[in-house]
């Protein structure tokens, strides 16, 4: 207390508050009134709780990326031959093919007719060798087709005489080994990966265990059976080829990539990042081409269906009375309706495409935008400002334009962001049964589609599409929860 | 008596709701171009005439409604398939029906007793490690279509173990087949996905909601153990609009999913629904519309009375 009293002011004891203590501040007008922090309005505080949103902005970027991908990528897509666009382009070559991105391909001889003639010459009638030490190795072993994963396809020029072949592999990571000495000594051949027991075969193919990382040598070597004791004798010397994982290809298909290419060239091969289909199809293209498709859909469902459902709802809630009453039962029946056989319906009628598409989910979801944006204009329309316009004597479409539109906004966005995903969910489903587009034309249904028929077999082909798909859609969903929480206050804070 | 007095008007309006869903399909499926008999290949004029009497299409149009509706309503007989002799359209829901509703129960009691297990743990250790991994389930199975999901499992759970692992067929799961006890583990799951991610979602949030009220505090200050106050005040206050989605969602579930039934290979009435747009077949057609309408307004009008059961805020009146 005693400390307070003797600070400056009040030490001097005829302290007396004379006039000239107080001076008058300036006026300031209108700036009094005036915030000192931004105006932050509706709009803004929901954009600014967007940006924030870590999740939202990731989820936003992937999807523009998609959109960019599908919007620029088909311009970037090989020429082919003739007229066809690229994404529907068959190359019976390469069917089915693991993703492959373009590596360097060297060309290897391949000469099955040759071989098949020299079959047919020597194979007739040829008493059989019998002494083993006498059989050579077999000659020209290479690689017929692309080696990969699935596979690595080898042939041979056949011996005469010969019971059949043993065919070896050991792999090359580690340990220095050369050709000559898998030729020579069986020690080092490695894992025997099977036996032609057929002398006029002379091919074999391994598919097992494959990685691609590694580099393998595959040794064959000729075998005899002896008639008397059943016992295999074996040839010292065997044929030996390193091969190296997707790197050669043979001529037959080199031809297919590229004119006048011989043996012994190096060319790049496709690349195919997503693989091939059936019908030897670049599926990562029609991705990007069914990219176009699944968002055009996905812009145009929405907003077609929320513009008809917007005015169905608005007059429905504005007029209200009878009016309202004939409104909401006709979309409450137009809700009963099976809609698979409204889309069959659509289909037969003008014919399988995007069109009937748009048509069919257009028809079966603008009643929920009616809906509820019916019983945001009855809450609305009760609010004053409202009332106010209404007694002015403004016209029933300035209303809904002016008054009610814009304060529907929030909710619009919401219903607006959530129905994408769902169109693009539709599309692939309607697509699996064979309602989706025609034929030839790509979208994201249709390439799970062709998939799904063999995706035992080929699961890259389905499951690399599809995670596009979930990753896109997850995205969408993300990005319209974020859209939701901004834009609704309420909501604010449940998840 | 108000109660009676309720069902008998929703009885009624579910009256009115099926003869127009009935009247509607009619004249729609006739919209179609081709009826069943054009579908199929070229037949004789004798024998498509003998055809048309037996299944009344040669009659006009309003004699086949009136007597389509006759049939159905005051008889309760659908009429045989156009396209599988013989084949009563009644025999095929009594068959089949009980295949969609028997996968339906058990994929909403997978997901029903997972989900609210999930969603009770995430909400009592918020931003924990369990909170994380459900909340990325939910956005998950909320957002993936529930197809992808029946190809993932089929590869992972049956393709692969039984290909590359060498499991033994007669015992692992299949890839697609029904008849057996396994083959009801792979639909389910993957049925019980979406459940599991709405009722989880939907659990959490309440919970919290829950968490914050009054009666919370006051039995914390009352100073109630923490067993009793989770077990008797929050759960159980947090569970009872849970209590009310679980049936319209056992009834969507039990109608047959499309996709999962074709996927798996499961003869359920999803398929036969599917497959009679395909072939046109008007009978089947209408039946399953009339039948699906049916159940699913008998299972609303339940949903309702049970809703006042539980809580008695919205008793019917």
């Amino acid at each position: 207390m005693n400390q307070r009293n003797q600070s400056p002011h009040a030490a001097t004891a005829d302290d007396v508050l004379s006039g000239e203590l107080f001076k008058p501040q300036p006026a300031q007008g209108s700036s009094a009134e005036q915030l000192s922090r931004p105006v932050v309005g509706y709009w803004k505080d929901a954009l600014l709780r967007l940006s924030k949103n870590r999740i939202a902005v990731f989820s936003l970027t992937l999807i523009l990326f998609v959109a960019l991908v599908g919007i620029v990528g088909p311009f970037f897509f090989p020429k082919t031959n003739d007229d066809t666009a690229y994404e529907n382009a068959q190359n019976l070559n390469f069917l089915n093919q693991s993703p492959t991105f373009g590596e360097k391909l060297l060309v290897t001889e391949d000469s099955p007719a040759a071989l098949e003639e020299l079959v047919k010459e020597n194979f007739d009638d040829k008493a059989p060798l019998l002494k083993a030490d006498l059989l050579k190795a077999p000659a020209q072993l290479s690689v017929r087709g692309l080696a990969t994963v699935n596979g690595v396809s080898l042939q041979w020029e056949p011996i005469l005489g010969v019971s059949g072949y043993q065919v070896y592999r050991t792999v090359v990571a580690g340990q220095p080994i050369s050709l000559e000495d898998v030729s020579k000594d069986p020690s080092v051949r490695g894992l025997q990966v099977g036996t032609v027991s057929n002398p006029a075969q002379y091919t074999f193919t391994d598919g097992s265990g494959l990685n691609p990382a590694e580099r393998y040598i595959y040794s064959v070597v000729a075998f005899v059976t002896d008639p008397a004791t059943q016992e295999e004798l074996v040839s010292t010397d065997a044929a030996a080829l390193e091969v190296g994982l997707t790197q050669t290809i043979s001529l037959t298909d080199a031809a297919s990539l590229k004119t006048d290419v011989q043996a012994g060239d190096t060319i790049r091969g496709h690349k195919h990042i997503f693989g091939t289909d059936a019908l030897g199809r670049d599926i990562f293209s029609r991705m990007v081409s069914g990219t176009r498709i699944d968002f055009f859909l996905a812009l145009l469902v929405p907003t077609v269906s929320l513009l008809f459902g917007l005015c169905y709802g608005a007059i429905s809630g504005l007029m209200g009375g009878k009016v309202d009453m004939i409104l909401m039962r006709i979309v409450e029946i137009l809700d009963t309706l099976p809609e698979l056989l409204l889309l069959v319906l659509i289909q037969v009628a003008i014919g399988k495409g995007v069109s009937s598409l748009v048509i069919a989910l257009c028809a079966f979801s603008w009643t929920g935008y009616a809906r509820v944006l019916r019983g945001e204009v009855l809450r609305l329309r009760e609010i004053e400002f409202v009332h106010a316009s209404r007694l002015l004597g403004a016209p029933l479409m300035s209303i809904i334009f002016r008054h009610v539109a814009p304060n529907l906004l929030g909710v619009i966005i919401v219903m607006w962001s959530a129905h994408i995903p769902r169109i693009i969910t539709s599309e692939a489903f309607l697509s699996l049964f064979g309602l989706g587009v025609e034929a030839p034309m790509a979208t994201w249904g249709t390439v799970l589609q062709d998939a799904a028929v063999h995706f035992q077999q080929y699961p890259a082909q389905f499951f690399l599409p599809a995670a596009v798909l979930a990753a896109t859609l997850l995205a969408f969903y993300t990005l319209g929860d974020a859209l939701r929480d901004a834009f609704d206050p309420k909501l604010r804070g449940r998840d | 008596m108000r109660l009676l007095r309720f069902i008998l008007r929703r009885l009624m309006l579910a009256v009115v709701t099926l003869l127009t869903l009935f009247t509607l399909t009619f004249f729609l499926m006739r919209a179609v171009p081709g009826d069943p008999l054009t579908r199929t290949k070229e037949i004789p004029e004798e024998t498509r005439k003998n055809l048309e009497e037996r299944y009344g299409l040669d009659k006009p149009l309003h004699k086949q409604y009136l007597l389509q509706m006759e049939r159905i309503f005051i008889h309760g007989d659908f009429g045989t398939s156009f396209r599988t002799v013989g084949r009563e359209v009644n025999d095929i829901i009594r068959e089949q029906f009980p295949v969609s509703a028997s996968v339906g129960l058990v994929s909403v009691l997978i997901g029903v007793l997972t989900g609210v297990a999930l969603g009770i743990v995430a909400a009592l250790n918020r931003n924990g490690i369990i909170d994380r991994f459900a909340m990325f389930l939910c956005v998950a199975g909320i957002s993936v279509p529930s197809f992808l999901f029946a190809f993932i499992f089929q590869y992972c759970l049956a393709v692969y173990p039984l290909t590359v692992l060498k499991f033994n067929p007669d015992t692992w799961l299949r890839p697609a087949g029904w008849g057996e006890a396994r083959d009801f583990v792979m639909p389910s799951i993957t049925l019980a996905l979406g459940i599991i991610a709405s009722i989880t979602r939907m659990l959490k949030s309440q919970m919290i909601e829950v968490g914050f009220s009054e009666y919370i505090k006051t039995a914390k200050a009352k100073g109630v153990s923490l067993v009793r106050l989770v077990v008797l005040h929050q759960i159980r206050n947090a569970i009872l609009p849970i209590v009310s989605i679980i049936f319209p969602m056992l009834v969507f579930t039990m109608s047959g999913s499309l996709i999962i039934e074709a996927g798996f290979g499961i003869p359920g009435l999803g398929r036969a629904y599917m497959t009679s747009i395909q072939n046109s077949d008007y009978n089947v057609i209408m039946g399953l519309t009339v039948f699906f309408g049916g159940f699913l307004i008998i299972a609303n009008l339940i949903t309702d009375i049970l809703y006042g059961v539980i809580d008695p805020r919205i008793r019917v009146g």
